[in-house]
């Protein structure tokens, strides 16, 4: 560490009580280290005197609304709660007495599947629409699965690869992001992660990649963090990425 | 009572809402202005301080127990911050506030004034990630292993950070000064 460095932990109050003593004996002997400490002392009391400013009551009353509107929500819920449990007992009780309908069962699940199968149909088709909304809404979709269909994440990856609006790609990238646990989810982040150009996809790759800790992404951030055409913020993000992921 | 940040998130996640209304006393004035040091735009400072808050009710559950409670809220401000820009889809803050603080007519400009501005005016052009670093650590007087949490790095990383933050900041800030 040198000597500016020590001089910035000292303001800081980041030494130990050891450091402190060695460091204040030794600006006794070093006046170039007391004159350097002087011109950082003056710059952080610059710092700590900066004028606060006010934000408007706007912000208090907004604040007290939706905490109030949140209170009432909480209290509500618990009430359904509460009529939820009894409903859930009388199911119980029931389908005990119904045992023998037991096979109903399987025609739920039939129905759900087919629920399913026309939500994938439905999102498949509304993705080959021409209009940047539509194939929005058709990523959307994919929130209604509680977990992740094949077919889905193939769709999603497909857009996320090949549609023509950025819009369209940062939405699948956002939809992707809750299922970036999946292998074949990371694979196709990180691929798209070295031939993306729109900002804000590659600002929403970074993060899902970073969050996940994804070592595959090591080297394309790397590339991204000295690439020549790629913006200053970006290359913030990936190093930002890079420490998240490496933990340096 | 006197409860500590960390009580007052707990009993929030267990129910008492109510305790959300005391850490928005203690920290809006706060955020706002880490928010406003970066975008220099009020209306938008206060929307994200709101967000903030809003997701601190929302997400009141998966705040974890004994986890430092000022770490918690700026990772959240952080995260509410990169989010705006992302759906909102312009530029990163910084970039033309150099300017826009320099067109700002100042009429009545005291010695405090001049010196505030000068600050400001050094501070702008920190990157994002130095700006909030050193908020974190003058402002807030976190400590290096606090912002650790905020950042999700090591410590040494932030160590790091902070020497080059506070090198660039002394560069700019005297440069300022003498070029005046």
């Amino acid at each position: 560490m040198n000597k500016e460095e020590k001089i910035i932990d000292y303001l800081q109050g980041e030494m130990t009580y050891e450091e402190r003593s060695k460091f204040e004996r030794s600006l006794t002997s070093d006046p170039v280290l007391k004159a350097e400490l002087e011109e950082y002392r003056l710059l952080f009391d610059e710092i700590d005197q900066m004028e606060i400013s006010r934000p408007s009551l706007t912000l208090k009353s907004n604040f007290d609304y939706m905490l109030e509107s949140e209170m009432i929500r909480q209290d509500s819920k618990s009430n359904v709660m509460t009529l939820k449990t009894w409903r859930s007992a009388a199911a119980v009780a029931a389908i005990l007495v119904i045992g023998f309908l037991v096979g109903q069962n399987w025609t739920q699940k039939s129905v759900i599947n087919q629920q399913s199968q026309a939500l994938v149909a439905d999102m498949k088709r509304n993705m080959k629409s021409e209009s940047v909304t539509g194939r929005i809404e058709a990523v959307q979709v994919s929130q209604q699965f509680a977990k992740p269909e094949n077919e889905v994440l193939n769709t999603l990856i497909e857009t996320l690869k090949n549609d023509s609006s950025p819009n369209v790609r940062l939405a699948a990238a956002e939809a992707l992001d809750r299922y970036a646990a999946e292998e074949k989810v990371r694979t196709a982040l990180v691929r798209q992660l070295s031939t993306e150009k729109d900002p804000f996809v590659l600002i929403a790759l970074i993060n899902t990649l970073s969050e996940q800790k994804v070592e595959k992404a090591i080297d394309p951030l790397q590339e991204l963090t000295t690439a020549e055409d790629v913006a200053k913020f970006i290359k913030d993000e990936a190093h930002l990425g890079l420490i998240k992921i490496e933990k340096i | 009572m006197n409860y500590t940040d960390e009580e007052l998130m707990q009993r929030a996640k267990a129910g008492e809402l109510k305790c959300i209304s005391t850490l928005f006393d203690r920290y809006h004035v706060r955020l706002y202005n880490y928010f406003f040091q970066q975008t220099r735009d009020k209306g938008q400072s206060e929307d994200l301080t709101q967000n903030v808050f809003e997701r601190i009710i929302k997400y009141r559950k998966k705040y974890r127990e004994k986890k430092n409670f000022t770490s918690w809220i700026y990772a959240i401000a952080r995260n509410v911050h990169m989010d705006l820009y992302r759906k909102k889809r312009f530029d990163l803050p910084g970039n033309d506030k150099v300017q826009r603080l320099a067109e700002v007519p100042n009429e009545d400009e005291t010695i405090e004034s001049l010196h505030d501005n000068r600050l400001k005016l050094a501070m702008a052009q920190l990157r994002q990630d130095e700006q909030q670093i050193l908020w974190m650590t003058r402002f807030e007087k976190m400590k290096y292993a606090e912002v650790a949490e905020v950042f999700e790095c090591s410590e040494g990383a932030i160590k790091a950070k902070v020497h080059r933050t506070m090198k660039n900041l002394k560069e700019v800030f005297f440069k300022i000064i003498v070029d005046e």
